[in-house]
């Protein structure tokens, strides 16, 4: 309870409140520009968190990281380009909906939606961090590798028809970790004698590559194309019916608003499942229980023709992913998705490391962070609601020409900025290139990243493991004295081995119903 | 076999056996207990991209024969990876950062097609200059500058 006061004051300070505010107030901005995303916006971000002090900091991440996808729900509605791509099912229902001349209740209704499924993720997070990480204070070498083992498996076997690309990846991330000095005897290994690699490969240049610079290299591919068509962007509709949605409709939606902000939760603290995932699974859903309950009846649109739940789905499950991808962060260490992974890096600059132990050395920033996601959802509606109609037009005055460009810049200068080294601009981007290169030939980014994230971890756990057991693997999969270990190896090989069944089944059975 | 060489999977499992094997044989002039795990990694890493290559081999789906595609990628994410490396060359050879920043960020506005010239390059100007003076003022990160520049901001 002292924890959770200390905390509490610590996010209480003005300016670390005003730093949150400030955080919503970007990333509903960020959120709304087509192209841009939290990612970006929290790669650029990173190397300006070294002049800040880390409650600073951090209030500013948490609040841009909650408010960027509504803002990416702002041009979905307006004009069906989803700012963000967890905003990308909203725009089905939304614009419909705008194009009835009711942009305004779609909007209201996708950022209620928000802010619900935000709160709820918020308390997910409260509730289930703290107790995770107290849980994981029992765990050794021999757990931890299994963890680290648990935390790239779930990655790799969400990704289906994906997986052997996605062990690949993964094994890229892994060796690139490997990079510097051996842990164990201080080796030099793949440095080509470069001295900056002796402590590895920079890991903020690194991860300002692969979410600042891929997406550059993506939108200056979007606007050739763009050019080559001879596209224009559409005339924007104009908000002019109320925004606040009626007290009538938020009875109706709260059923939507649990269920989905629950698959979003549940998913969120998946490692690597990620908010495309949960609006997809969520709209699904939705879309059968809308059918059944108010499709035909008068007065009600047709499924993906402007139906509330059609926006309130996506909406709640995707806000309800942003916190709830933190508590494998703050409890084991593990990143949640992508944007978590950055919240490593700016936890590094600082000097912290996320993980159990953040909870006994810092204790006021690990509870400052918990809170932080619940208090930037509270501020996110109101905000949203008022700016709504200045974002919706200022927007689409930003032109795309000037802004990649302004990304490109910034990502570089802030790879320079970590340690005032070139080097790190070449690693910057040289791992842009390397993303960029990945999305085009479908290689998942996401256990690439995991894989950078762990693999230092994972060589050391299993190294100290194998000299406990003097060499004997035995170790990883013994019941009796390591039982943690045993069952998240267990659920490990589950992930990777179940989907491969699954697709042979599948298989075998469409060649039996062919026959 | 010629229709299977126009597979992109090919020859990205190619790319990834070569470094595979290639991080193998580095990892073997490691000393005895720093080798290990890397060649592990390695073997694993030869193994999953063979496995791509072989899967796309035999995959009977026919790869999709696109110039435009390509013509895209050369004419804007490969020209700006060329043009930001120019600039990052720039720096390291001491022409400062100002001058390079605005050089290349006026080029990417004006190749993206962004409208009248002269607007393109006050732009170019103003993103160069606002983003030197948040991380030379606001986060004194001492980004290179030529030595006429420096005098004037000191």
């Amino acid at each position: 309870m002292d924890a959770i006061a200390l905390g509490l004051e610590t996010l209480m300070e003005p300016t670390v409140l005003a730093f949150l505010m400030a955080g919503v107030f970007f990333g509903l901005v960020v959120g709304s520009i087509p192209g841009l995303n939290d990612n970006i916006a929290l790669a650029i971000f990173i190397p300006f968190s070294f002049s800040l002090s880390p409650t600073y900091a951090l209030a500013l991440m948490i609040g841009l990281y909650c408010s960027t996808a509504v803002g990416g729900s702002i041009p979905a509605v307006m004009v069906k380009v989803p700012g963000t791509a967890s905003a990308m099912l909203t725009g089905i229902d939304g614009n419909a909906m705008a194009r009835q001349g009711m942009a305004g209740k779609a909007i209201g209704l996708a950022i209620s939606s928000s802010v619900f499924g935000g709160i709820a993720s918020a308390l997910v997070l409260l509730m289930f961090a703290p107790p995770l990480a107290k849980f994981a204070l029992r765990f050794g070498y021999v757990e931890n590798f299994s963890l680290g083992v648990l935390g790239l498996a779930s990655v790799v076997g969400l990704l289906g028809a994906n997986i052997y690309k996605g062990l690949l990846s993964a094994t890229v991330g892994l060796l690139i970790a490997t990079v510097g000095f051996s842990i164990k005897t201080g080796y030099p290994r793949f440095t080509m004698d470069m001295a900056n690699l002796y402590e590895g490969m920079p890991f903020i240049p690194l991860l300002v590559g692969l979410f600042g610079i891929t997406p550059m290299l993506e939108m200056a591919e979007e606007i050739v194309r763009e050019r080559r068509l001879g596209n224009r962007p559409s005339a924007l509709p104009r908000i002019s019916d109320a925004i606040v949605p009626s007290w009538q409709l938020v009875k109706r939606l709260l059923p939507t608003w649990v269920r989905c902000a629950s698959i979003g939760n549940v998913i969120g603290v998946i490692p690597g499942a990620g908010m495309l995932m949960a609006i997809f699974l969520a709209y699904e859903r939705t879309s059968r229980v809308y059918k059944r309950k108010f499709e035909g009846r008068p007065g009600e649109a047709k499924w993906g023709e402007g139906a509330p739940e059609g926006i309130a789905a996506p909406e709640s499950a995707n806000n309800a992913v942003v916190a709830s991808s933190m508590v494998p962060l703050l409890s084991l260490g593990i990143p949640g998705n992508s944007v978590s992974a950055l919240f490593i890096g700016a936890l590094m600059i600082q000097g912290m490391m996320p993980g159990p132990l953040l909870f006994i050395q810092h204790p006021n920033i690990a509870w400052m962070i918990i809170l932080s996601f619940l208090v930037a959802n509270i501020f996110m509606g109101p905000m949203a609601l008022a700016l709504v109609r200045t974002l919706s037009s200022v927007v689409y005055r930003i032109p795309k020409e000037v802004l990649a460009p302004t990304i490109g810049l910034l990502c570089l200068s802030g790879a320079y900025s970590d340690g005032n080294a070139m080097f790190n601009v070449w690693v910057a981007l040289g791992f842009g290139s390397l993303g960029y290169a990945f999305n085009k030939l479908s290689i998942p980014h996401a256990p690439l990243i995991l894989a950078l994230v762990l693999g230092r971890q994972i060589e050391n756990n299993l190294s100290n493991s194998l000299g406990i057991s003097y060499g004997d693997w035995s170790i990883f999969i013994d019941p009796v004295n390591h039982p943690i270990s045993f069952g998240l190896i267990v659920a490990a090989t589950a992930f990777v081995v179940l989907p491969i069944i699954k697709r042979l089944w599948n298989s075998r059975r469409q060649v039996n119903e062919a026959a | 076999m010629t229709a299977q060489l126009r597979k992109p999977d090919v020859w990205a499992g190619i790319v990834f056996l070569v470094l595979g094997v290639w991080a193998f044989a580095e990892s073997s002039t490691f000393d005895d207990m720093s080798r290990t795990y890397p060649m592990a990694l390695s073997a694993g890493l030869v193994l999953f991209s063979a496995s791509i290559i072989l899967r796309s081999v035999f995959d009977r789906t026919p790869p999709k024969a696109d110039a435009e595609s390509a013509t895209i990628i050369l004419s804007g994410p490969c020209f700006q990876i060329l043009l930001w490396g120019g600039w990052a060359l720039l720096l390291g050879l001491g022409a400062g950062y100002i001058l390079p920043s605005i050089v290349v960020v006026s080029i990417a506005v004006l190749r993206a097609g962004f409208p009248g010239r002269l607007r393109s390059i006050a732009s170019s100007v103003a993103v160069a200059l606002a983003i030197f003076g948040i991380f030379y003022f606001i986060f004194d990160v001492p980004l290179p500058v030529l030595e006429v520049i420096g005098d004037i901001l000191d």
